[in-house]
């Protein structure tokens, strides 16, 4: 008998064995330190690599290795592509993350990987050489089959071999990496999530998330628009797949892009629901699931936009910030009926398709159904597609979307779809407060929503609220611990009965570098949204520190001068506060004005080579970066 | 790659090699009916329930096994005429079962404490605990003769009393210096790694404001201890231990088979 037929019967009997047991949440060691005051922590948690189809036909080649290499600080290789079909243009941060999520669309890991891998199964049918080629025509019915009520695969690659079989040790790869990258040591230094984004975008709205898992217990494939069409459909396979499956399965989707939805991701929450208790149970589904959203990122600010119907309110003029649509032209109002065509650059805007609306709206449902669907804390990302967490400073952009954006004028120009030119930006952080650099701390501070999200900059921001709120808290050095005893921080709810909350707002600015050191602070706003007894939705923003100011920004150099605080603390009150009012408040920092990265590039250009943009009123030169905190809630 | 064990395809495909083995084993001769066994039925009932939602009729599960009757049929007559033998999607899957079972040839036993700590000595810089600063601060949000404040703290005065709120707290345990620099900045980061420990200094600017400060404890960057990096050294140890596994099963495989190339070779 050959020693291979002994080793075959011996093993073949293991097969019976049962199944051993889940690994515990988290093998690793406990941190050093432990803060529990907790610390603030920046990562992204919206990453794209070669391994993403958008990405990989774009020259990208860098995987989720190279990702999160580059967010611990090494260089990563960009497009374009040398001879050797590496990457030629170099990129590096100047200060790593604390954490990052890889990311990649969980639609088409198994197409890609066969189409792009040479021996493999489908590698020579005509639409792997045409996706090869970058052959438009594939590209586009490549993104337009994730916009069609019902998905197919690609039918001749998936003819030629098992496409799930091949995502499967795709998902196995991008699990090895997150588990390689993560610091399991009691140094803490940084903490992976295994991840992907959910691309669902019927009728060209914006459905996508991004699934991020506590641990590495995951389920065995990443349920993708394929086989979840619609956006419960996903929220119920995440529940019955990772939260109710036995073992320490635990995950969070984030929703993203509002402002690309035209009210459509806001508003097929009871899709095929039947009657006000199968209502409930759905927005109590979704609330679980979804936790926070993401503000900002490289397609544009989703905070709020001024004009729109159903919300009362002054103008916030605020909101004046990285608008992709209704910039050169108005566009039509969606009113209550949602629209389509976003994600093309078509149809209405709604007041769902901002922060603002969508928590607005999650108050009126509370009234209605005893539940808010969407209590929803705040973050942001980069949506980086070359695989560079963290790559969102202003002043070194190097494009998103590969070679189509490799060179400077590429990325000045207009755009239309996706890459898409000078509107488009370098995208945000995530910041979470967390006792320690950990998956857990992290991922339960993403759960209670501690987090704020940026524009990009690393400014801190601590936000607390309550009846027990000291009116002195900015002279006390030692108030956030007993702001943790007598008040909620950011994304908490305040106890019903609250009689006459107060609020703490302390932000500092991003130290940045000795190279670029950051931009000083100009105000710190708290933003009111409530629905009056006749159930309609208002606004109203106060400053609660800082203010306007004589800040300016050389044109010709960037440089800033005059301005703000390094420092803003305020405590602030509500004068309208009414116990009967069901309400949210945010905290917003506002930075001096600095040059945006489409003029860094303008100059970086002789005066007579430089686009048309640079000289467009549309297109601002300077911006305000900003932060903004998860919401505290009162309930009457 | 354990977790390959807990999949039932993987289970699956020991049991058929198993069988395989058993058949080649017995020779051509043994029983080679194909067999529909009251598992085997039970298995589809139960696939069937639940894609339609509900039990089969007695129809729907005929049809059920006779497909897979068709499917056994066809699957022997390809692999009698050799048709596995040049398909890449067969070869793939063959080497990658291979490649688990050699891997769990060796089922790696949990490491000693002795085999961790010479794994941590032969790689020391994959396991390093950076600088790191506990220090407490009193911050000056404007500027403000620390002088008198400096003289107080240094002759034993609670820091309490003094400064503003800082937006990292009073006290900062356990940073590394990189995280400092990203509070305060890098120049305060600098300043601190040079200053002395357990004592008042100041004033030193930040990109924030002024700090009086005292270092408490600096410790420079050093190799992680057994026990600060057990979990990762045990991670690392195995994902060794599985490759070498791997490795030594492939070469002595390889022992058992002639190799030509072009040239004529061996």
């Amino acid at each position: 008998m050959s020693p291979l037929v002994l080793l075959a019967l011996g093993l073949g009997c293991r097969g019976e064995e049962p199944l051993p047991k889940p690994s515990p949440s988290d093998t690793r060691e406990p941190c050093a330190e432990r803060n529990p005051l907790r610390n603030v922590y920046f990562g992204d948690l919206h990453v794209h690599t070669g391994l993403s189809f958008d990405a990989w036909v774009q020259s990208v080649r860098t995987d989720p290795d190279d990702a999160y290499r580059f967010a611990k600080g090494e260089p990563a290789l960009l497009p374009p592509l040398g001879a050797d079909g590496v990457g030629t243009q170099t990129q590096q941060l100047e200060r790593p993350l604390d954490f990052a999520a890889v990311t990649d669309h969980g639609e088409y890991l198994g197409e890609i990987e066969l189409c792009t891998t040479p021996g493999n199964p489908a590698y020579d049918t005509e639409t792997c050489v045409a996706y090869r080629n970058g052959d438009s025509t594939m590209i586009y019915n490549i993104g337009f089959a994730l916009t069609f009520e019902h998905p197919f695969r690609l039918p001749e690659v998936c003819d030629a071999a098992d496409c799930l079989e091949y995502a499967s040790e795709v998902w196995k790869r991008i699990q090895l990496t997150a588990e390689d990258h993560y610091d399991r040591t009691s140094a803490c230094e940084f903490t992976t999530f295994v991840a992907y984004e959910y691309t669902g975008a019927t009728l060209l709205s914006n459905f996508h998330r991004n699934v991020i898992f506590r641990n590495a217990t995951v389920p065995l494939l990443p349920t993708s628009y394929f086989e979840a069409p619609k956006p419960y459909q996903l929220w119920e396979a995440l529940e019955s797949e990772c939260l109710e499956a036995p073992g320490s399965c635990d995950v969070l989707a984030i929703p993203h892009n509002s402002n690309w939805s035209n009210g459509r991701q806001f508003a097929t929450l009871y899709l095929d629901a039947e009657g006000v208790e199968d209502q409930r149970r759905r927005a109590e589904l979704r609330a679980r699931i979804e936790p926070i959203i993401e503000v900002y990122q490289h397609k544009g600010d989703s905070e709020c936009v001024n004009g729109l119907s159903g919300i009362i309110g002054a103008n916030d003029e605020l909101c004046d910030f990285e608008k992709l649509r209704g910039v050169v032209e108005p566009v039509e109002d969606c009113g209550d009926e949602p629209g389509g065509g976003a994600m093309g650059g078509f149809g209405c805007l709604s007041r769902l398709d901002f922060v603002r609306g969508i928590l607005l709206e999650g108050l009126k449902e509370e009234e209605r159904l005893g539940v808010n669907p969407y209590p929803l804390g705040l973050t942001a990302s980069s949506d980086s597609h070359m695989g560079t967490p963290g790559a969102v400073e202003e002043y070194a952009y190097k494009g998103h979307h590969g070679h189509d954006e490799d060179e400077i004028e590429e990325r000045l120009g207009r755009g239309n779809l996706t890459p898409g030119g000078v509107l488009f930006s370098p995208g945000g952080l995530t910041a979470v407060w967390a006792e320690e650099n950990a998956r857990d701390a992290i991922f339960d501070a993403l759960s209670r929503k501690e987090t704020y999200g940026t524009s990009g900059p690393r400014m801190t921001l601590r936000f607390f609220g309550g009846d027990e709120i000291d009116p002195a808290a900015c002279s006390d050095p030692e108030w956030v611990s007993a702001a943790y005893t007598g008040g909620v921080p950011m994304g908490g709810d305040l106890p019903v009965g609250t009689a006459s909350p107060r609020f703490v707002v302390q932000a500092a600015r991003d130290p940045g570098t000795e190279a670029h050191p950051g931009t000083r602070l100009q105000r710190v706003q708290i933003i009111k949204g409530w629905i009056d007894a006749d159930g309609e939705a208002h606004q109203a923003i106060y400053d609660a520190a800082g203010g306007d100011n004589d800040a300016t920004v050389d044109l010709g150099t960037c440089e800033p001068s005059g301005g703000g605080s390094e420092t803003l603390c305020g405590v602030w009150e509500d004068p309208d506060f009414s116990p009967s009012e069901r309400a949210f408040y945010y905290a917003r920092v506002v930075e001096d004005p600095s040059c945006r990265w489409s003029w860094y590039q303008c100059l970086s250009l002789p005066e007579a080579e430089r686009p048309d943009t640079c000289s467009d009123p549309d297109v601002p030169q300077t911006i305000q970066e900003r932060a903004w905190s998860s919401p505290i809630w009162t309930h009457p | 790659m354990r977790a390959l064990l807990g999949e039932p395809t993987f289970h699956f495909a020991l049991l058929a090699l198993g069988i395989f083995a058993l058949h080649a084993w017995f020779g051509p001769n043994a029983d080679d009916a194909v067999a529909v066994t009251p598992q085997l039925i039970e298995a589809r009932r139960a696939a069937l329930t639940k894609q339609l939602g509900k039990p089969p009729t007695q129809g729907q599960l005929d049809a059920e096994i006779d497909r897979y009757i068709d499917e056994e049929v066809l699957r022997r007559e390809a692999v009698r005429l050799g048709l596995d033998r040049d398909d890449v999607i067969v070869r793939r899957r063959l080497v990658q079962k291979m490649t688990y079972l050699l891997e769990e040839q060796h089922p790696t036993s949990e490491p000693t404490r002795t085999e961790l700590q010479a794994w941590l000595d032969a790689e020391p810089n994959r396991y390093t605990v950076p600088a790191q600063f506990t220090f407490e601060h009193v911050f000056f949000a404007e500027p403000i003769d620390t002088a008198p404040i400096l003289e107080a703290l240094a002759s034993g005065a609670s820091p309490s009393g003094f400064g503003d709120a800082f937006v990292h707290g009073r006290r900062v345990r356990g940073r590394s210096e990189a995280d400092v620099s990203r509070m305060f900045g890098d120049a305060f980061a600098v300043a601190l790694s040079r200053a002395p420990t357990d004592s008042w200094m100041g004033p030193v600017g930040s990109a924030l404001g002024t700090h009086l400060v005292r270092v408490e404890t600096y410790s420079p960057s050093r190799t992680a201890t057994l026990d600060e990096a057990l979990s990762q050294l045990t991670a690392d140890w195995k994902q060794a231990a599985i490759e070498r596994a791997r490795a030594e099963a492939l070469d002595s495989l390889r022992a058992e088979y002639v190799v030509r190339y072009p040239d004529g070779s061996p």
